[in-house]
C-alpha cells in the first residue's frame, strides 16, 4: 500500500508542475498556450454555435425538405446559399452602419459571440475577432444600442469581454439633461437581474426614472455620448452618503449573439476634461 | 493489426471532453436552469474518479479544468482544484472504499461543494459581502445542484465506455 501510495505520488507532483507552468504561461497574452487555445476555440464555437442556433426539425419535416430540395437546381441552390449568406451578414452589418455613419472616426469590428465563460457570473463572452483584426485590451464593445462591455483580454483570433454588469469594469458615464456624472460599474446584487449601477452622484441629484446615461469620454478609454442604459431606480448609498442609479442597458447582455469592437476613435487614449471638476 | 482498446477508450475520452466544453460554452445550447447551468467538465472530471485509476483521473481532471479556466481567459482555479480533487477522490475509491455509484455520488457532493463553492469564495466574495445573499443562492447553489446532478449519467456513460465497448480482451 506504502508502495503504491509513494508511486501515485509521483504523477500527481508532475501534473501540478505542469498545470503550474501551464497556468502561469497562459496568463499571458502572447503566450502559445492562449494563441493555441485562442485558433481552437474560434473554429470549435463557431462551429457549435452556429449548430446550437439551428432549430431541430422533426424527422417527417427533415424528410418533406429533403425531397423539396433535391427537386432544386444544383445552380439555384447554390446561388441561393451565397444569397442567404450575403443576406444575413449584410444585416449584422447594416446594425453598425448607422453608428459608423454618426461616428466616422469610429474603427469598428463586428463579430460574433463564440462561447460565454460557464463559471462567470457577469455574462462575459468570447468575440470571434482578434488581435489579428487590430483588437486590443480595453477596447470598447458595442451594439447598435450603445455601449456592452470592454475587452479584457485580446488573443489572436479571439477576445474576451467584461461586459459593464461585471464590477471589473469601471465606465465614466454622465446623464445628459442634467450634467451629472458618476462611475458606472457592476455589483452582485444587480447583475442577477442583467442590472448595473451609476455611483458616485451628488444627494438628491437631477437623475430621475427614464433618463438615458452615456458615456462621458472621460479618461479616454471609451468615446462620449455611447448609451450605456437607462435609469430604473435612484437610490441612496448610505456608506458613501451619496445617491446611485439602478440603470438598465438597453440589450439583454446575457443573450447577445453578435457585438462589435470599436478599435479606434477620435480621442482614443486621451484624458478629457469634459464635464470634469 | 490489432488496435490498443486502453488507447482507443482514451482517444473516446477526449472527444466527449471536447462535446462537453463545446456544449458548456456555447451560448444558447444548453438552456439555464433556476439561473444557472451545470459545469459539464466538472462533472465529466468527477465521473472518471470512479472509473479509472488514480493517476488517469488526475490528468482527466486537469484537462477538464483547464479547459474550465480557457474559457475564462488563463488555466488557474479548476485546473489545479480538479487535480487535486481527482487524485484524492480516484485514490479513495481505488483503496478505502469501493467505486461504485453511491461512493462516487458520496465523494461528488462534497467535491463539487469544494470546488464551485471554493471558487465562489476566492473570486466572488472579494468584490463585496453582497455577494452571498445575491448570487450565492441565485447561481452558485443552482449551478452547484446541476453539476452534481450531470455527474450519474457522465459516469454511466463513461462506465460503459470502459467496461463494455472498450473492455480489454483477456
Amino acid at each position: 500500500m506504502d508502495k503504491y501510495k509513494k508511486q501515485s505520488r509521483i504523477p500527481l507532483i508532475i501534473t501540478l508542475i505542469i498545470v503550474s507552468v501551464m497556468g502561469v504561461l497562459s496568463q499571458s497574452e502572447n503566450s502559445p498556450i492562449s494563441a493555441a487555445f485562442s485558433a481552437a476555440a474560434r473554429g470549435l464555437f463557431s462551429l457549435s454555435v452556429q449548430a446550437a442556433r439551428q432549430d431541430s426539425p422533426s424527422y417527417e419535416e427533415l424528410q418533406s425538405e429533403n425531397k423539396a430540395l433535391k427537386s432544386e437546381n444544383a445552380a439555384l441552390r447554390s446561388q441561393l446559399t451565397d444569397f442567404l449568406e450575403t443576406k444575413s451578414e449584410n444585416a449584422r452589418l447594416m446594425k453598425f452602419y448607422g453608428l459608423k455613419k454618426k461616428n466616422p472616426s469610429y474603427k469598428i469590428k463586428p463579430a460574433k459571440v463564440i462561447s460565454r465563460d460557464p463559471s462567470d457570473d457577469f455574462g462575459s463572452f468570447t468575440l470571434d475577432v482578434g488581435k489579428a483584426e487590430g483588437v486590443r485590451q480595453n477596447d470598447p464593445v458595442v451594439t447598435e444600442n450603445g455601449l456592452v462591455g470592454r475587452v479584457a483580454r485580446a488573443d489572436s483570433c479571439t477576445c474576451l469581454v467584461r461586459t459593464i454588469l461585471s464590477p471589473d469594469t469601471k465606465v465614466g458615464a454622465a446623464e445628459l439633461k442634467s450634467g451629472e456624472t458618476g462611475i458606472v460599474s457592476g455589483t452582485a446584487e444587480f447583475s442577477a437581474d442583467s442590472l448595473t449601477l451609476m455611483k458616485g452622484l451628488k444627494r438628491n441629484c437631477g437623475i430621475r426614472k427614464g433618463d438615458l446615461i452615456v458615456t462621458s469620454g472621460m479618461g479616454g478609454f471609451y468615446p462620449p455620448d455611447l448609451i450605456i442604459g437607462r435609469v430604473t431606480e435612484i437610490r441612496f448609498n448610505a456608506f458613501e452618503a451619496s445617491d446611485c442609479a439602478v440603470i438598465e442597458p438597453l440589450d439583454d447582455i446575457e443573450r447577445l449573439d453578435s457585438a462589435a469592437v470599436i478599435t479606434d476613435f477620435d480621442g482614443k487614449g486621451e484624458v478629457s476634461e469634459k464635464n470634469g471638476d | 493489426m490489432a488496435i490498443d482498446r486502453g488507447l482507443l477508450r482514451y482517444v473516446a475520452y477526449t472527444t466527449e471532453l471536447l462535446l462537453l466544453a463545446a456544449a458548456q460554452s456555447t451560448p444558447e445550447l444548453i438552456p439555464q436552469t433556476l439561473g444557472a447551468k451545470p459545469l459539464l467538465l466538472v462533472s465529466a472530471a468527477l465521473s472518471f474518479c470512479a472509473v479509472e485509476n488514480a493517476t488517469a483521473s488526475m490528468i482527466l481532471g486537469a484537462v477538464c479544468g483547464a479547459a474550465t479556466d480557457l474559457a475564462g481567459g488563463g488555466i488557474g482555479y479548476y485546473a489545479l482544484a480538479l487535480t487535486l480533487t481527482c487524485f484524492f477522490i480516484s485514490s479513495m475509491l481505488g483503496s478505502r472504499f469501493r467505486a461504485n455509484l453511491f461512493s462516487l455520488m458520496l465523494f461528488s457532493s462534497a467535491a463539487v461543494a469544494a470546488v464551485v463553492g471554493g471558487y465562489f469564495l476566492l473570486f466572488r466574495l472579494p468584490f463585496g459581502a453582497d455577494c452571498l445573499g445575491a448570487l450565492f443562492p441565485s447561481r452558485y447553489l443552482p449551478r452547484m445542484a446541476l453539476t452534481y446532478l450531470c455527474v450519474p449519467p457522465l459516469y454511466g456513460f463513461n462506465y460503459y465506455l470502459k467496461n463494455f465497448i472498450f473492455k480489454n480482451r483477456g
